[in-house]
């Protein structure tokens, strides 16, 4: 533990914050990336968290992965469609992805605040002086 | 004299309590969406009331808040967490404050 945990423990939360916003970014990328079907398409990813174990933050347990099996869209003009005119698109919903993004960002913008408003407290217990 | 240094044990334990309190705050809001997350809270101003009232020892006790939880099993309020964070921090300035005051006190009573 730090001397200042209130900091560090804002931190862990800009972490995984920023995880998670990088990870929607990647799913929103990768959302329109259409294959032939049968083959590997996009699995939209989403982060999983847990409560630190020390009671210090929020910690990144890992990445879970949606869906292996895309979307069978009609499009025979396509050049990588198969032989019935399908193309496969990853399962990823843009509307979850922009709620999710919104949460991440406020989630995001809170930590930062608690960050700054500790440095603050923690000033104020330094200038104590006799 | 001794009434200086009683003012700065209380205040000493406070400033401590505030520091848990907002250690808990922080933890609470950075896991304001950690499915299955129950929040905290920090008790100590009934204990150290008591105990200057009354003599004694103050304790600081961090029990789960109780609120109910949501879909995913949290119960971290934001707006409640951030209202006690605004509040916790003017506490503990309040508090620093009256520290340097009373250490000032102290100060000219020991240089004479």
């Amino acid at each position: 533990m730090s001397m200042f945990p209130s900091i560090s423990i804002a931190g862990t939360g800009l972490e995984v914050d920023q995880t998670w916003i990088d990870s929607i970014g990647g799913n929103v990328a990768n959302a329109e990336d259409a294959v032939t079907p049968g083959q590997p398409v996009y699995r939209e990813q989403e982060v999983v968290a847990g409560a630190s174990s020390t009671g210090s933050g929020v910690a990144l347990e890992g990445v879970a992965l949606g869906s292996s099996t895309g979307v069978m869209t009609y499009d025979p003009g396509n050049p990588i469609a198969n032989k019935q005119g399908y193309v496969e698109y990853p399962n990823v919903n843009i509307g979850h992805e922009m709620t999710s993004l919104v949460e991440a960002q406020v989630s995001y913008e809170v930590d930062a605040k608690v960050l700054q408003n500790s440095t603050t407290a923690y000033n104020a217990i330094l200038q104590i002086k006799a | 004299m001794a009434d200086t240094i009683e003012a700065i044990n209380a205040l000493n334990f406070a400033l401590d309590a505030i520091q848990q309190r907002q250690q808990v705050i922080s933890n609470n809001i950075a896991n304001e969406n950690t499915p299955g997350y129950q929040a905290q809270v920090v008790t100590f101003e009934n204990s150290l009331a008591g105990a200057i009232a009354e003599g004694g020892t103050a304790v600081t006790s961090v029990t789960p808040e109780g609120l109910a939880s949501g879909v995913n099993g949290n119960n971290v309020s934001l707006p409640a967490e951030l209202a006690l964070e605004s509040q916790t921090n003017l506490e503990n300035q309040s508090v620093a404050n009256s520290l340097s005051a009373q250490f000032a006190i102290l100060s000219a009573a020991v240089s004479g």
